[in-house]
């Protein structure tokens, strides 16, 4: 029984350990050439960097950034769609 | 053998009759997400309503006088000062006061990192001052550049001033340079940022929320006849599993893709399951749809209307007339023309490509009753398209000189993750920011419509065999009662928003009771729950659902039918119908 469980087991760990270094590839090596392979995608990955943004977040209360465009929106309605509503 | 498959495609047909009892109260999960989620929200608002940063009516007041003041002067854009007090006005959050700080630094998830994965939960006070240091000349020269190109930009505004606004030449000189200042404020905000790092350990708190939120659960499951005791300890697996997704998710270059802690966590959780395989201790915690249902009930006070108007009508046309025009066609289309067998597939695929990714993907699939595969497979498609789109798009927008208040209505519209939203748009322009992550916003708002008009249509029409006539009441004894929760929670916070007006609706619900506490709650639900889905999931399982590769011609056509209509809309919206509020914003 022992001998038949621990084939299967350290087939299981192989795998694990095969994703696990896979991820690390991606990660490190694979996605950084891609994004340093053209202009547009290594300018949008430095501006991501400084930018801090999480680019990941789905959801409109996820992201900070948000709250600032929320503002600057709402201001221009505010203000100057009612000023242009007055004339 | 036809007469064997009649019979078992009509075993199929879902033709019972529901029921509702008074103990569904406290013995159904619907119910108990109701009321942990609305337990939270109470304690959000408790904690955080007594509590208004000081001042704030003043402080208010005088960023809208000087506000009016400016627009007064005539000038045809937002000048210096205008832009000024409306910084002072975003930065007043109850979230930002000494206690919610604290708060958030118990609830917090792994920090950012690039080469160190260890940097995601400890950083030493040496290490601090040492990345504060090395950051230190970058942040002068960006303050220094930023300080420059504001007197640049006065200078232009001065200049546009006295010749009474009414020189083309001088107030377009005066915005392109007030633009430039913008970039150039935004930029040395970011760097600030990165020279006042302050030291910390997760761990611990990560292990004290990790108790706090199993013992959260295991109430409900205790009170639900399960065994609380078995939940704790697998919830230990998925929480585990959970922290590793945000790590990951906070790595530099997954950011660069966009790739979140969703993705992360189903990936994690499949990789477990499909190779050393889901411990059985960590299986009674795999409660994918308790830990949903919890989420979207915190998520339905997120879903507040007052956001609709944020941006005028034109917003409203590209957000709200697009969206349910592609959506509704897309599940016509998966129907009748790719005959996609799964009417819950489609229908999630549907809402994910074409509301907003991920959260409208996990709000219809659990008001259809979807499949964990299915909705696995709707958030692996957003999360492709989305990197590919956040990527492509401003740079199809700079290529062709598109407009970027056109650009960015249209990248709000089209592109699936507020979070890629947002970098694409702002990526561009201020301007562009705010249009893109503005339609954004009022499209997240239409997952509540969304969620509840497929809950009905699924009683009352997909969940019943052919020609059967489904009454009010059997509709409400088939009726997924989270969702009721998810409404409520939108409609009372909407409602609080609208009493305490758009200045201290933003300051204490959207920047306190729910960016301070319950969406960092809801956040921590979701990742549980996509955790749980992975651990689950057989990749052979997924790939049944993937056959014929509808799913993936369903997103493309659906994903290109949208940039079409999109581009057009606000075309017409915002350059056609509505140019004053272009001009404006």
């Amino acid at each position: 029984m022992t001998t038949q469980i621990f084939p299967s087991q350290l087939k299981g760990v192989g795998q694990l350990l095969a994703a696990i270094s896979l991820i690390w590839l991606m990660t490190f090596v694979v996605l950084p050439a891609i994004t340093n392979s053209s202009k547009s995608s290594s300018t949008l990955a430095a501006f991501i960097d400084s930018s801090g943004i999480d680019t990941g977040q789905f959801y409109y209360t996820d992201v900070e950034i948000v709250t600032q465009a929320d503002m600057g929106a709402r201001s221009s309605i505010e203000f100057y769609q009612a000023r242009a509503a007055k004339k | 053998m036809a007469e064997e498959t009649l019979q078992k495609s009509e075993e199929n047909v879902v033709i019972d009759k529901g029921q509702s009892k008074l103990s569904d109260l406290w013995l159904k999960e619907d119910y108990w997400a109701i009321w942990l989620g609305f337990f939270l929200l109470a304690v959000g608002m408790i904690i955080f309503l007594p509590r208004q940063p000081e001042g704030m009516h003043a402080k208010f007041e005088k960023s809208n006088m000087i506000m009016q003041a400016e627009v007064e002067r005539g000038a045809p854009f937002k000048t210096v000062s205008f832009l000024e007090a409306q910084d002072a006005k975003e930065k007043i959050k109850a979230r930002n006061q000494g206690f919610a700080k604290k708060l958030k630094s118990y609830m917090a998830k792994p920090s950012g990192w690039k080469d160190n994965p260890m940097d995601a939960f400890i950083l030493s006070q040496a290490k601090a001052d040492a990345m504060n240091a090395a950051n230190m000349p970058k942040y002068e020269a960006a303050k220094e550049k930023a300080d420059l190109a504001k007197a640049l930009a006065l200078e232009a505004e001065n200049l546009a001033a006295a010749a009474s606004f009414s020189d083309q030449a001088l107030n377009s000189s005066a915005v392109e340079k007030i633009s430039v200042w913008r970039k150039a404020k935004a930029s040395a905000s970011a760097v600030k940022k990165k020279v006042s790092k302050k030291p910390y350990n997760h761990i611990p708190t990560l292990l004290g929320l990790m108790a706090i939120m199993g013992l959260f659960f295991a109430i409900g499951m205790k009170v639900m006849g399960q065994s609380a005791r078995k939940f704790l300890l697998g919830f230990i697996g998925v929480f585990a599993v959970s922290v590793f997704s945000y790590m990951m998710a906070g790595q530099a270059t997954m950011k660069h893709y966009g790739i979140g802690y969703a993705a992360w966590a189903i990936a994690f959780g499949m990789i477990i399951a499909n190779t050393i395989g889901t411990p059985q201790w960590v299986k009674p915690a795999l409660q994918v749809e308790f830990f949903i249902k919890t989420g979207l009930v915190l998520l339905g006070a997120e879903v507040l209307f007052n956001k609709i108007i944020a941006i005028g009508v034109p917003g409203i046309f590209v957000a709200w007339v697009v969206t349910p025009i592609v959506l509704i066609s897309t599940f016509i289309f998966g129907q009748k023309v790719l005959k996609i067998e799964s009417k819950t597939l489609n229908m999630v695929i549907s809402s994910d490509m074409s509301v907003c990714g991920t959260s409208a993907a996990i709000a219809a699939a659990a008001a259809c009753r979807a499949k964990k595969e299915e909705l696995t497979l709707a958030i692996g498609l957003s999360l492709v398209f989305t990197s590919i789109m956040m990527i492509v798009q401003p740079a199809i927008i700079k290529a062709t000189g598109m407009p970027f208040i056109l650009g960015g209505a249209w990248m709000g519209g089209t592109i699936d993750a507020t979070g890629a939203v947002a970098a694409a748009g702002a990526f561009l322009s201020e301007k562009a920011l705010y249009v893109a992550a503005t339609i954004k916003m009022i499209q997240n708002v239409l997952i509540g419509v969304t969620a509840f008009g497929i809950a009905v249509y699924w009683c009352a029409k997909v969940e019943c065999a052919p020609g059967q006539k489904v009454g009010w009441m059997e509709i409400w004894h088939r009726f997924p009662k989270f969702v009721l929760g998810f409404l409520a929670a939108s409609v009372i916070f909407s409602f609080i928003y609208a009493q305490l007006g758009s200045d201290v609706g933003f300051t204490m619900i959207d920047n306190g009771v729910l960016r301070g506490f319950t969406r960092i709650c809801r956040g921590w639900f979701f990742c549980f729950s996509f955790a749980a889905i992975g651990l689950a999931t057989n990749f052979r399982e997924l790939a049944h659902y993937f056959k014929g590769g509808k799913p993936l011609i369903l997103y493309v056509c659906g994903q290109s039918f949208n940039l079409c209509l999109t581009l057009l809309m606000a075309y017409i919206m915002f350059y056609l119908v509505f140019p004053e509020i272009t001009a404006a914003i």
